[in-house]
């Protein structure tokens, strides 16, 4: 039975890589080991391919003045925040919130079967998380020290033991969500709150990373000191990862005890939870509640009802808006100080120019609310299709809503850098344009890869805002954007002065936004119909 | 007023609906009966405009869903099987979604959804998250959603299912009035009982053919509608 249920959820996990939606057909074995391969080889060299660069920068110091178990113990913390961060937001709608929820529990399946499937799928997605930091620290550790087979046994022990403490952190964290969203009215606002408070510790302790690291190797002796003094288990969960024993006896004993209050805690309210509609309101409506509006903004108005109705939308594909803002809020108390070092390395205001851009690019392409909007529409498309809207406004609502929230948010930065930077007219100009050029065409970009890629057979909402193959893609798009602008700007920044490849990449990104949204207008509308 | 003339709809190889011909006058009610899979479903999505054909011709008053769909679609209203409608909108902000799309004025909006809501017993449910409703609560939003802009055409599928009798019996009389008004409905149905009853004339659809239509009396004579069904059915 459980078979069958996680077949079930991971086939509709990693639908992308063996499905294609524009044929409608499975895809041959060849190019769905393709995709995986691609998907492997990008996660391995984006992300787990920076972790290992902070390896080799502190496996060799700390192992050589005896702190091998500050090494582990570090890269066992960091995997814990990075699979959390990754897990724990989708760990509440992953247990309790699946739309088949009526279909599966009215099926002769033990409930204990469910919550176990559903585990299994928090505990994949904590796992894989963890490991992109555990695997390259753990490579760089037996590479720079030599193979050991107690730091072996005892560094797999340690994965191990993290991936379980990542999914049970998710999960009594988003048992707590659960619990208060079975009790309130507002959910969004809750949950989205909750969230941003563990974001926001989550990119505190990372913009202080870079420091912290170098801190520790200059100074490793007193914080292993102090680590060791005020934070033990942190220094038993260290030592789990040099073979010693009655650390990992310790730390298997905590996690197998968290995993029986998990499981207790989860079969008891389960049920519960997953059936709960929690409170809504009973307003009567008045006469200030029917209004009449024009066909376009009542369009705007439901895709912004759907985006701030749903704390997965939000947090998942709006989550560069609140990056703006806290970028544009630095650049205003700190920008000064950026300045006065470029320009004691003689570096001129195009230069700065361009950082900003990428540093706009960077912040964009995590707002990407139109990629799914297809997708979401789901099993209630055949509204929009039924009523007399033509499909090109119907689109456009979806482009606009991306449009406006991304440039203003971006906007938001360029003005603070101009205000700050105090550049010339030609570069400010250019820096107060790119939000609305790179919005446009991530816009439009976006819509591309959600008609392209529109499933709508969902059965849970992650799959598509998060999981999808779409949305992979735009944000993949998104580095490579950033690493053509810097490598065009830079590379012409030799040879031009910087505002000349500066203007180039906006000409560029205009004509592009322009030919995806033709493309949107003629393909995109057919598609879309053919939906 | 609707004329369909040798619709086709192929999924693949396989012809769901073949060469199908009908015509539904002003005032009728055109009930549209067959077998599970018989192809009504995809019929009334052709004709609604979701659903593509391969050959034939839809037109409403000379209106073709083809060539010009949004004209067309500003006289029909739509109610599906299973009204899967925004569940994160409140019961009153689908409704005036529907009427904005619709460019109805507020006062008439307001009288209409007051007269319906009352109607349907769902006034005081308006202000909840459709998320909270129950398939027959979602069906009466539905009915409501479609009775709004007082369309010329109406097309139902299976809209009894999930409505208590009382709302049900309310259903009946929005039809027969809104055809006496002037508009036709055409609507499937399983339950044979409503369709001899309610309708004005009949069709009966079977593996995607059309293998009878007409009024009551011509398709079913002297006999029930069940008989004659079964019988179609088995032969």
């Amino acid at each position: 039975m459980l078979k069958i249920l996680l077949k079930r959820q991971f086939s509709e996990i990693f639908k992308g890589f063996y499905y294609n939606a524009k044929t409608n057909s499975t895809r041959s074995k060849k190019s769905s080991v393709l995709f995986v391969v691609l998907f492997v080889l990008l996660l391995t060299v984006f992300v787990g391919g920076m972790f290992a660069m902070i390896a080799v920068a502190m496996c060799k110091p700390l192992f050589e003045a005896n702190f091998g178990w500050l090494y582990f113990a570090f890269f066992s913390v960091l995997a814990f925040l990075f699979g959390l961060f990754g897990s724990v937001f989708n760990t509440y709608s992953s247990l309790y919130l699946s739309k088949d929820n009526d279909l599966i529990l009215s099926l002769p399946i033990p409930v204990n079967t469910v919550i176990l499937s559903r585990l299994l799928s928090v505990y994949l997605m904590g796992a894989l998380y963890s490991l992109l930091v555990l695997i390259p620290a753990l490579i760089v550790c037996l590479f720079t020290i030599g193979f050991s087979a107690q730091i072996f046994f005892g560094s797999l022990l340690l994965t191990i033991l993290v991936t379980f403490l990542v999914m049970e952190a998710s999960c009594f964290l988003g048992f707590v969500v659960a619990a208060i969203s079975a009790k309130i009215k507002n959910k969004s606002f809750v949950t989205v709150f909750i969230s941003l408070l563990v974001f926001a510790g989550y990119y505190m302790l990372c913009f202080f990373a870079q420091d912290l690291i170098t801190e520790f190797i200059e100074n490793i002796s007193e914080y292993g000191v102090v680590i060791k003094d005020n934070f033990y288990p942190v220094y038993l969960l260290g030592r789990i990862g040099e073979g010693d024993i009655v650390s990992s006896l310790v730390y298997v004993g905590i996690t197998a005890s968290l995993l029986v209050v998990l499981w207790l805690c989860l079969s008891r309210t389960f049920l519960k939870i997953a059936t709960s509609k929690g409170k809504s309101p009973t307003a009567k409506i008045n006469g200030k509640k029917i209004k009449q509006k024009s066909l376009f903004s009542s369009l705007v108005n439901k895709e912004f009802s759907y985006f701030l109705s749903n704390p997965q939308y939000i947090l998942n594909c709006g989550f560069g808006i609140l990056f703006c803002i806290i970028a544009g809020i630095f650049i205003l108390f700190s920008g000064n100080t950026l300045v006065q070092s470029l320009q004691s390395q003689g570096l001129d205001t195009g230069f700065l120019c361009v950082s900003v851009f990428i540093l706009l690019s960077v912040l964009g392409m995590t707002t990407d609310i139109v990629v799914p909007s297809v997708s979401l529409e789901g099993k209630t498309l055949w509204q929009l299709k039924s009523l007399p809207v033509e499909t090109g406004k119907i689109l456009k609502a979806k482009i606009l809503v991306q449009f406006l929230l991304s440039s203003i948010s971006m906007f938001f930065v360029s003005v603070c850098a101009v205000i700050i930077f105090r550049i010339g007219i030609a570069e400010s100009v250019a820096i107060l344009g790119f939000p609305f050029i790179y919005s446009y065409f991530f816009a439009e970009y976006g819509m591309f890869l959600g008609i392209k890629r529109a499933n709508l057979n969902w059965s849970n909402e992650v799959i598509v805002i998060k999981q999808s193959m779409a949305v992979f893609l735009y944000i993949i798009s998104g580095f490579g954007y950033a690493v053509f602008l810097s490598t065009f700007c830079f590379g012409f920044g030799i040879i031009l002065p910087y505002i000349i490849p500066v203007y180039a990449v906006l000409v560029i990104t205009l004509c592009l936004a322009i030919l995806v949204s033709q493309w949107v207008k003629s393909k995109g509308i057919t598609l879309f119909n053919e939906l | 007023m609707l004329k369909i003339e040798n619709l086709t709809k192929k999924y693949g190889d396989k012809v769901a609906v073949n060469n199908l011909s009908l015509e539904i006058n002003k005032g009728e009610i055109y009930g549209f009966i067959g077998h599970n899979g018989a192809g009504k479903t995809t019929t009334l999505k052709c004709v609604v405009g979701i659903s593509d054909f391969d050959e034939g011709e839809i037109t409403l008053n000379g209106v073709s869903v083809k060539e010009s769909p949004v004209e067309y679609k500003k006289k029909i209203a739509y109610i599906p099987d299973n009204p899967d409608l925004y569940e994160y909108m409140t019961g009153i902000k689908f409704l005036n979604f529907i009427s904005d799309v619709f460019g109805i004025d507020t006062n008439t909006r307001k009288e209409k959804i007051d007269k319906l809501s009352e109607q349907f017993e769902i006034k005081n449910d308006l202000g909840k998250p459709i998320s909270t409703y129950s398939h027959g609560m979602k069906q009466k939003l539905a009915i409501i959603a479609a009775w709004i802009h007082s369309p010329e055409f109406i097309i139902m599928d299976e809209p009894f299912v999930g409505l208590d009798p009382k709302a049900a019996h309310i259903l009946k009389g929005m039809m027969r009035e809104a055809c006496d008004n002037g508009c036709a409905i055409f609507f499937s149905t399983h339950v044979l009982e409503v369709a001899e009853k309610l309708c004005d004339k009949i069709a009966i659809i079977k593996k995607g053919d059309l293998i009878k239509s007409g009024t009551m009396e011509e398709v079913k004579g002297d006999d029930s509608l069940e008989d004659v069904f079964l019988e179609m059915e088995e032969n």
